[in-house]
């Protein structure tokens, strides 16, 4: 230990200790000289031996190698600012992603034993209904059961209205059972979270806002004891929460499970088979996911014996877990990964280009070498010299890479909010600085050790000045050729990825889904539910009376050309509601499935508005009252699974609520629209009249002449003129709608795109250089060729040749390659086979028509060569 | 025979113990060893300073300013109590390795 601190100690006085011994040696040297005429040596060399014993030669020496290769580095500004944008922006690229995978993937969730929190799932898949959620009964039943899980706790998503604000706002509530954050393990940011006490019957109401929620519009903590103002009571504000990542997905507000109406009525505390809730829970130390599992398949064989009229042997049932990590970061997994490994590739484009530059610059610099190792530098040293100044140049284009980064961090982020609330988490954390470093290092090394290693010293031949081609340099022009076509395979590679990625979104651009948007507004009103409930049921008569009014209003507005109410606009995002219904008539088995469909509420115009045709039968009318005998219309989908060789209008379908069935005459057949995801398939679909049924009703859409935007101000007045308290959210036009649902895929295109276009043309300034210097180096032979009576034509045909042969070996790799790596792919695309020929073939053509340009621009230079001059040159 | 080659590994302990008496100056020591060795070991200069750094580093000696006879100031390199410790074990071993040596060229 004293040794190390000692050598610390020379370290750091290193100047005054030389002095000392200098003056040691002199003192030395004039008291043997006094005696007699000794010689006493190199005494430069003698003290730098001495020196050596200190342990700190390395430092001075890498000081001296850093100094000469930034003078160096000064000296060839050209190479240095080429080498320094590519690289930054290799770089660049990787650092953006890494701290997006690192925040979103690889960070631990900012919760205590964050690996230890599940997420429950129950799912009836032969009845094809995956993750249902929980009923409150199940809940129970899990809660008492479990051996493996130390906490369960409950969650679901209800929206609220807000009056305090000047218009009412629609909250998005989060309804969760008491200890739900206790068991994140997170302390309040401000205030105090749930207790059991606000969990019974009859407590006041409370309030916990989201950290978001709060820095948006509070941003003071003042607010913990605010009142607001929410459906028909008053809520207090008793906490804020910390900045975390939300899961299913963000709130804006949190509640205890007694404020939701319909969680705490007696009918849903006693239904089994109302899964509303979702379920989070804590497992206990030392079990696994694997564990859990087996605890929960345990349990749903256990219900399945108690309660087998609830869980049907031929809907199947199963229960199982999975980590919350995995869940939070399951969609956005896979485009992360596929983006970090096209930045990895771009990098290792950008190393082959700076090494290729390196090496022409090597060429230069023989000389020099040459010089240094005569006066006794040894290779190992001019190595480390020529490592030090690529390592130099490097870290500088990791500094810019991270400057980079940050500036575009912004925009990767709202990105990966797409997919994932963890976006948020994402920062360029110490993690990321040092896979900076690291990444900066590893490349400096990388592209270094190429033309470092190849340097054969050959001093003879490098001191003779106008030393002609050796084979050494042929076998540097080799290896120039071998890593300018890696990068043609590279960027080969790279297009197929980003050209499959367009490809597959402009054929999910192109898909009909069914309807027509065109100058179609949609509005989303959720009714409160506390005014237009009556007891446990909405309130039809008022519910129906407050969107007569408002389809009134707009209706004598001019430009309007037609209103309809739905429960939802398609593609709007949301859960579709769906129920399972009977066809009377049609003998079932006792256990057979009953089949499910979608069920949506439409009035008489909301078919012509969008434009959905009209396969058989009719539409609803005006006729279709309350009064008048039910009716349903079903899609095509429906009507050719259930009624393929029947005629549907003369049967009827039975729902069943409550206990109580209804029986509904179809009259009309219509055509699918794909309601939730272009990818998806459409869902069987049953369509209710609004006047019989309007309980799901809440969504206004309007048809407008002209810009449909320019009528936002009129939807809102029509909307306020009747209830002064009811929000108006998701004011969209169908197009936008659709567009959202495209921008995931539209981003990661874009992305994929972009890259490629930066591989292809850091590859092709890569050609080019290639090129220019076979033309410079065969100048002299060129003007052989031509003194002697070739063609301009030919010669220039002729190293086009030369430089084709490149291009087509690396076509022949990327091919390969391409072929072997796209299915990682597969899972980003959408009807788009990871083969797909026409990709391959237009991206092969793009890749072979830029080389040829870039080859093809230096290559011209032969054809201006002048014989004499080109013959005089050497 | 004016300069015989130092034994390898020997002259640490041979710096050591000219140092036991007292500190002395680079120039001293090796004028010290080459009288003591009745002027048989020459202690080259390229290997004592090299030698004084690594001592100097492992805390067996410490240097201390001082004149020397020409009246230069000079520094006087003194044994440590690590050093007192280290010359003893060096001498324990090369005493065995030279019993050894003995016994084999004796009875060989």
């Amino acid at each position: 230990m004293g040794d190390f601190f000692r050598r610390i100690y020379y370290l750091l006085h290193r100047r005054r200790l030389e002095q000392e011994l200098q003056n040691d040696m002199a003192v030395h040297r004039e008291m043997m000289g006094r005696e007699n005429q000794k010689d006493f040596g190199n005494s430069l060399l003698l003290q730098e031996r001495s020196h050596e014993a200190w342990g700190w030669t390395w430092l001075d020496r890498l000081g001296q190698d850093i100094r000469y290769g930034l003078r160096m580095l000064r000296k060839n500004p050209g190479y240095t600012v080429v080498a320094l944008m590519a690289l930054g922006l290799g770089i660049g690229v990787n650092t953006a992603l890494f701290s997006v995978v690192y925040g979103v993937l690889l960070k631990p969730l900012p919760y205590a034993e964050g690996k230890n929190l599940v997420v429950l799932r129950q799912e009836f898949p032969k009845a094809n209904q995956d993750n249902v959620g929980f009923s409150v009964k199940e809940i129970q039943d899990y809660r008492a059961q479990s051996r493996a899980i130390a906490q369960m706790e409950e969650y679901h998503q209800m929206g609220f209205i807000l009056l305090d604000d000047k218009e009412p706002q629609q909250v998005r509530a989060g309804v969760v059972s008491a200890h739900f954050f206790d068991m994140l393990g997170i302390k309040p940011f401000l205030g105090r979270f749930f207790t059991e006490g606000d969990e019974t019957k009859g407590a006041d109401a409370v309030l916990v806002l989201s950290y978001p929620y709060w820095k948006k519009h509070y941003d003071d903590p003042s607010v913990v004891g605010r009142h607001f103002r929410m459906n028909d009571k008053v809520h207090t504000v008793i906490g804020v929460l910390p900045p975390v990542p939300q899961y299913p997905r963000e709130n804006d507000v949190y509640m205890p499970t007694v404020a939701c109406p319909f969680r705490s009525s007696e009918m849903m505390i006693q239904d089994r088979d109302d899964h509303m809730m979702r379920v989070f829970g804590r497992l206990k130390s030392g079990e696994t996911i694997r564990s859990g599992e087996a605890d929960m398949a345990l349990i749903a064989s256990r219900l399945q014996q108690a309660y087998p009229k609830n869980y049907p042997a031929t809907a199947g049932f199963t229960a199982t877990l999975d980590g919350l990590q995995n869940r939070l970061t399951k969609d956005v997994r896979p485009t992360l990964l596929v983006l970090l490994g096209t930045a990895g590739l771009v990098l290792l484009i950008a190393c082959a280009n700076v090494a290729n530059l390196a090496l022409a610059r090597m060429m230069r610099r023989e000389q020099e070498l040459a010089v240094r190792a005569a006066m006794g530098a040894s290779r190992a040293r001019l190595v480390r010299q020529l490592l030090t100044e690529s390592t130099i140049l490097s870290l500088a284009g990791g500094a810019i890479g991270l400057w980079l980064a940050s500036g575009c961090l912004s925009l990767l982020i709202s990105f990966a909010a797409r997919f994932t609330t963890r976006a948020a988490e994402v920062t360029v954390s110490l993690p990321v600085l040092l896979f900076t470093l690291l990444v900066s290092i590893v490349t400096g090394l990388a592209f270094g050790a190429i033309p470092a290693f190849s340097q054969r010293l050959d001093l003879v031949n490098s001191l003779k000045e106008g030393a002609t081609a050796t084979t050494e340099k042929m076998s540097r022009h080799r290896m120039r050729n071998v890593l300018a076509m890696g990068q043609v395979a590279i960027s080969f590679i790279l297009l197929i990825g980003a050209g499959l990625m367009i490809r597959s979104f402009i054929k999910l651009q192109q898909v009909d889904a069914g309807y027509n948007g065109e100058n179609v507004l949609s509005a989303m009103v959720p009714l409160n539910f506390s005014k237009y409930m009556t007891g446990n049921s909405m309130n039809t008569a008022k519910v129906k009376d407050f969107f007569y009014r408002v389809v009134q209003k707009l209706e004598g507005t001019p430009g309007i050309e037609a209103v309809a109410i739905n429960s939802g606009a398609p593609l709007a995002p949301g859960r579709p509601s769906n129920a399972p219904f009977e066809i009377e008539g049609r003998a079932a088995g006792k256990n057979d499935l009953k089949p499910v469909a979608n069920i949506e509420v439409a009035t008489p115009r909301s078919f012509q508005l969008l434009g959905v045709p009209l396969l058989s039968g009719r539409f609803f009318t005006p006729q279709d009252i309350t009064d008048a005998p039910p009716v349903v219309i079903i899609s095509r989908g429906l009507a050719r699974h259930y009624f393929a060789n029947e005629d549907p209008f003369n049967k009827r379908i039975t729902f069943t609520e409550d206990d109580k069935k209804r029986s509904f005459a179809i009259v009309g057949v219509v055509g699918d629209v794909k309601q939730y995801g272009l990818d998806k398939d459409p869902v069987d679909t049953v369509y209710l009249p609004f006047e019989q049924s309007p309980d799901s009703a809440g969504t206004v859409m309007i048809r407008t002449a002209g810009d449909p935007m320019n009528f936002v101000r009129q939807l809102r007045e029509a909307v306020y003129a009747v209830d002064p308290d009811q929000p108006i959210t998701d004011i969209k036009t169908l197009d936008q709608l659709r567009g959202d649902t495209l921008a995931a895929t539209r981003l990661t295109s874009l992305l994929l795109g972009l890259f490629a276009a930066l591989a292809l043309a850091i590859a092709a300034t890569g050609l080019s250089g290639v090129t220019a210097l076979l033309v410079s180096q065969r100048t002299r032979e060129i003007g052989i060729r031509l003194a002697l009576g070739a063609q301009r034509g030919q010669v220039l045909r002729m190293v086009l040749t030369q430089g084709m042969r490149v291009i087509l070996a690396g076509l022949a790799f990327g091919l390969t390659g391409a072929l072997l790596g796209s299915r990682v792919m597969k899972v980003l695309l959408f009807d788009t086979a990871v083969t797909d020929p026409a990709t391959f073939a237009g991206v092969a053509l793009v890749l072979l028509a830029v080389a040829l340009i870039a080859s093809y621009i230096p290559a011209r230079r032969v054809t201006r060569v002048d014989p004499m001059i080109a013959l005089r040159a050497e | 025979m004016a300069k015989t080659e130092m034994l390898p590994g020997t002259l640490g302990m041979l710096i050591l113990r000219v140092l036991q008496p007292g500190a002395l100056h680079g120039y001293a020591i090796a004028q010290r060893i080459h009288q003591l060795s009745n002027e048989l070991l020459q202690v080259e200069e390229g290997s004592l300073y090299p030698a004084l750094q690594r001592m100097l580093l492992k805390g067996w000696v410490k240097a201390e300013w001082g004149v020397s006879e020409t009246n230069r100031k000079v520094r006087f390199y003194r044994m440590t109590a690590l050093g007192r410790k280290q010359l003893q074990s060096e001498m324990d071993d090369f005493d065995r390795v030279m019993q050894g040596i003995a016994a084999v060229l004796a009875k060989a």
